[in-house]
């Protein structure tokens, strides 16, 4: 049930936020990024609790850690955003938009859903596992990467 | 005609014979039983793999090696051809439950053939005490391995170790083109030219290729290694998302008409992309257990895995291979450069 769940958060809020993202394509460099990425984010986490509100109200709560589990939403909302916005924003120059977008970024959310999956897991208490420290270094270097590398390239992506 | 390319297919050819040709050291294939009980005498069966047991009949010995110093020696050897031996082994008392015990067989022609975990000795016990007198000294200055130019024996890998060459030095070369194309895809943005994104999107696109085969080639590894073409083990999904990435890359450059604007996007996105693939496939991989060496505790590359004679053929391999693509990507160049003449013309 809790795998579904999960699965419910990312998809539904990938959707929503791929539909949002596109408002937004004028403007300058990475204050506009930044600032792009913030409300992805943030939308994504508001989202995220609502998802979790109504489940909680209508069903039971499975998740133990919640410490835990709020950390991992963080993590891997934070590294969607980046993600989405990075590609969509390379995406809009492009003649077919939403496929670009999806082909471009799926394969990139691909390790941020299958590590948030597995801690989300444990946070829940399905699965034991040692190495929840190690996920969680791995979660927060994929979003130092990106985040990294996408604010070296979105100027260059704006100069035209 | 350039130097390079000449020594790529010279490598390639050396490659390709040395590869196929080189026979295997000899070894164990085969052990029956596998249960045998202590304090007993029992006939096992071997099979050997390239072994010369017939040739080297007179100074032929077997034993089963119980720790890193004793062993049991086998008596009353019969040969049946080169290939197949029976031998008594005479097996004393032992401590604990059961052990497991590896086999040695030596001759002079063949040297020392090793089967790790040969037969598991399981505790009989209506045993008598006193039996350990079996247990003999193993005669270490008498193993040795064959010499010659002959890859290693390796249980579960058999011949397919050959597939090193192959396998492992295409995603080697593979990453070596990738990191050519980036080089030229940040030259791109520094300074706009667009040769340097022809260039990287030559590069890019044969090592997309060679990660295809790099795929297949592992594909058919697994089938005889682990019995199955693909697992959902971390290491084989990362290199398939990371070439996904890769084609989502070629897409890109598809989509976009405009040559300045395609040259820009997918040079921005070629760095992107190499970036995330760096944490699929080295780090991922490493932090969770896998099957594919190299992560998770199995043994990488180096070690008693890569003798000599194997890195003989692989270095060779990867040059060869990165050579050959570099020179695939050469004309693939001179195309898209033909092209854009046409498209400036028009």
């Amino acid at each position: 049930m809790f795998i579904a769940l999960n699965i419910t958060v990312h998809s539904f809020t990938r959707e929503q936020s791929k539909s949002v993202l596109f408002y937004y394509s004028i403007l300058h460099p990475i204050e506009l990024f930044i600032t792009r990425l913030l409300f992805n984010f943030l939308f994504l986490i508001g989202t995220a609790v609502l998802l979790i509100l109504s489940m909680t109200v209508l069903l039971e709560n499975p998740i133990q850690d919640l410490g835990l589990f709020m950390l991992v939403l963080s993590l891997s909302s934070l590294a969607f955003s980046i993600i989405f916005s990075f590609t969509s924003a390379i995406a809009v120059h492009t003649g077919m938009k939403n496929t670009m977008m999806t082909v471009m970024s799926l394969p990139l959310v691909i390790p941020v859903i299958l590590t948030a999956v597995k801690l989300t897991l444990v946070s829940a208490n399905v699965i034991m596992e040692d190495g929840t420290d190690s996920d969680i270094m791995i979660l927060s270097s994929i979003n130092l990467i990106y985040l990294g590398i996408a604010v070296i390239l979105f100027p260059y992506l704006w100069r035209s | 005609m350039s130097w390079w390319k000449l020594l790529s297919v010279i490598l390639l050819l050396y490659v390709l014979i040395a590869g196929f040709l080189v026979p295997l050291k000899p070894g164990i294939i085969n052990l029956t039983p596998f249960n045998i009980k202590s304090s007993t005498t029992t006939k096992l069966s071997i099979q050997g793999y390239n072994t010369h047991f017939k040739t080297g009949e007179t100074t032929l010995q077997a034993w089963l090696k119980i720790d890193s110093v004793n062993g049991y020696k086998a008596t009353n050897i019969q040969v049946l051809d080169e290939t197949h031996l029976t031998a008594d082994f005479a097996i004393g008392d032992i401590t604990g439950e059961s052990r497991d015990a590896a086999l040695l067989v030596t001759n002079d022609v063949d040297q020392t053939a090793l089967l790790p975990s040969a037969v598991r000795i399981s505790k009989d016990e209506t045993a008598q005490v006193g039996t350990n007198l079996r247990l003999q000294k193993l005669p270490y200055s008498e193993f040795g391995t064959k010499k010659g130019f002959l890859f290693p024996f390796r249980s579960i890998l058999y011949e397919t170790v050959r597939n090193t060459f192959f396998h492992v030095s295409i995603w080697m070369s593979m990453f070596a083109l990738l990191l050519v194309g980036l080089f030229y895809s940040i030259k791109y943005l520094i300074k706009p030219d667009i040769h340097s994104d022809i260039t990287a999107s030559s590069f890019n696109l044969i090592a997309i290729v060679y990660g295809m085969i790099g795929l297949a080639t592992g594909s058919v590894w697994a089938k005889f290694t682990w019995g199955t073409w693909w697992t959902t083990d971390i290491k084989l999904n990362m290199a398939a998302v990371s070439m996904l990435i890769y084609l989502a890359y070629t897409l890109l450059r598809a989509a976009i008409d405009d040559v300045d604007k395609r040259a820009k996007l997918s040079s921005i996105y070629s760095i992107f992309a190499f970036v995330a693939m760096i944490p699929l496939l080295f780090v991922l991989p490493r932090m969770t257990s896998s099957l594919h060496p190299g992560n998770g505790g199995n043994p990488a590359l180096g070690g008693e895995d890569l003798d000599n004679t194997l890195r003989m053929v692989f270095y060779p391999a990867i040059i060869g291979l990165f050579l050959f693509g570099m020179w695939i990507a050469t004309i693939r160049m001179r195309i898209e450069t033909l092209f854009y003449k046409k498209s400036i013309q028009s």
